[in-house]
Order: C-alpha cells, then structure tokens, then sequence
C-alpha cells in the first residue's frame, strides 16, 4: 500500500521551523527532552523499507517500457533503490525487502508518485530517530530519493526542481 | 562543511544554516549577472528558492526566540566561490553545484548533532529542494545526474 504524500507544504515547513524552537525552550526549562526509542525507530525503518519496495516495483515496471538512455536512466535508478533497501534492512537487523505491492500500468506517473509518497515518509521519518548516525543515513536517502524525483520529473519533460522544498507540497 | 562543524548548540546549528541559505541567495543573484537565457533563468528560479530556504531557517531560529546575528555580504561570496560570475557559464555553474553539494554535507552534519529533532522537519525539506537543485546543474553541465546511491554532497556534487 503506497501512502499518500504527508504534504509538507512550504507554510508547514515554516511552521514545523518555530514549533521546533518552542520545543527547545520548553526543553530548556527543565523538561526532559524526550528520544525516540529503538522500537520506534524499527517501526519507522519498516515503513520506509515498504516505501521502497513500492517504488522498485513502479520503477522497474515503467523502465520496461522506456528505451535507450531513458532506460538506462531507469534502471540505475532501481538499482540505487535496491541498495537503499539494503541499507534499511541492514540498519533493521532484517534479511531482505519485504514484498512489492503490484505496480499497477507500469508508468513513470506511477513511479513518481511513489518517489514522492517515499520523500515525504523519509522527511517525516527524521525526527522520529533517535541514533545520531541513522539520521544522517536517512537524509542521505532522503537526498537521493529527491534527486530521483528530479530525475523523473526531466523524463516527463518537466522542471527538475519546481519548488523549494523539493516538491513536497 | 565548517560553519556546522564549529557550531555546538542548536541554536549556533541554526545560525549556521541561516547563514549559508543567505550565502547561497547571493551566489545566485551574482551568478544570475553573468549568465544568459536558460541559465539564468535557472539562477533566477533558484534563487527565489534559497530565499524561501533562508525564510524557513529564520524562521526556526526565531522559534528559538534567538535574533539573526550576522548576515553574509558580498567579500563572503568572493572567499567561498572565488571568481564566481567571472568565468563562463560552465564554471559559474560548476561552482553553484559545489556550493550546493556542500550545503547538503553540512545539512547531514545538523542532522546528526542536533538534539531538538523537530529542527529536521526544515533540515528535510530544504535538503530536499538542494539535491533537486543539484540535478538541474548537473544536466545543465551535461554530467550524470545521480552519480550515488546516498547522496553524501561535499566533493561528489
């Protein structure tokens, strides 16, 4: 099942930006800032590895029906999606990814609507883990998930980058 | 990138941040000077997202009910980018993917420092929009537009 955007609009930004300030002040007159828990974060691990496993599927289904360098674009693409994958499920302690939901008309509308259904869960994901390194491993992710989104946008014939904040709107 | 790796606090992280978006909106209105037709037009348009960038940023800073201390100028633009807007359109544009390769390191540098983790809601986003931004340079300069699975920035970019 792919999610919906979490619409992390350009005013949400802004808003989450002095929610955030408010928390720290909070924080700073005694209360304990509360972490998130590896429980939480293998639950969070897990939706983003579903995130992925949904995207390879589109991703490799729409490839099929490219040619040439589009293509190959495509599927260096799901390769990179693979690795990402891999990098989850390793950070998870688990073997592999999990089932890909069926992909649907196997388009490169469907994969983008994957990619951005996977950004927003990778942006919503960040401030949910507690490990330090993990964080930077999942805005790595979250980075080239953007770049993919790009990449698909110039297949369409439309801008790489049509807003700020990478199109999460 | 230094300006992150100097800051200890939250709030210096910020400032950090800050500094840099306002940086990277001057980069692009010197580049936007030099370059002509798409190019520009690309300048432009990227510029107005790092003013959106530097907006999100202080407004996170001011929820921190911390002022904006310093603002870069143009000698900042001279002693990160040198000769920016200088040379042609290939190393003008050059340039600008460094300085966004860069800002997507620092950004990862926030991440993993930062305690008050609702700060990486904002960090996300504009992580997002600069790696989109850094696509559009690499087709523009004709290099392979995802070199990398994990999109590390720094010297990759």
């Amino acid at each position: 099942m792919v999610s919906p955007p979490a619409g992390l609009s350009r005013r949400r930004l802004l808003e989450a930006g002095a929610a955030a300030g408010a928390a720290l002040l909070l924080g700073a007159c005694g209360a304990e800032q509360r972490r998130p828990g590896r429980a939480g974060e293998a639950t969070v691990l897990r939706s983003l590895l579903a995130h992925e496993a949904a995207v390879v599927a589109a991703l490799a289904a729409a490839a099929d029906g490219l040619h040439g360098a589009e293509a190959r674009r495509a599927r260096r693409m799901v390769a990179q999606d693979r690795r990402h994958a891999a990098k989850l499920a390793a950070a998870l302690g688990a073997a592999a990814m999990p089932a890909s939901p069926p992909a649907g008309a196997a388009t490169v509308e469907v994969a983008l609507a994957r990619k951005e259904a996977a950004l927003a869960a990778y942006v919503d994901a960040l401030p949910r883990i507690g490990d330090g390194d993990l964080r930077v491993t999942v805005l790595q992710l979250a980075a080239a998930e953007a770049e993919h989104l790009a990449v698909l946008r110039l297949l369409l014939g439309r801008e790489a980058a049509p807003g700020a904040f990478g199109g999460l709107a | 990138m230094w300006h992150f790796g100097e800051a200890r606090t939250d709030t210096a992280l910020t400032r950090a941040g800050l500094w840099l978006e306002q940086l990277a909106v001057l980069c692009y209105a010197r580049a936007e000077e030099s370059l002509t037709g798409d190019a520009r037009r690309l300048a432009e348009r990227f510029g107005a997202h790092e003013r959106a960038h530097a907006a999100a940023m202080e407004s996170a800073l001011q929820g921190l009910t911390v002022r904006v201390r310093n603002r870069p100028a143009g000698t900042d633009v001279d002693w990160h980018l040198p000769g920016l807007g200088h040379g042609d359109p290939e190393r003008t544009l050059g340039q600008l993917a460094e300085l966004e390769a860069w800002l997507l390191t620092g950004y990862q540098e926030m991440a993993r420092r930062v305690t008050e983790l609702e700060l990486l809601r904002t960090v996300g986003g504009v992580t997002a929009g600069g790696a989109q931004h850094l696509v559009a340079l690499r087709a523009a300069l004709g290099r392979p537009l995802v070199p990398h699975a994990l999109e590390r920035g720094g010297p990759s970019g």
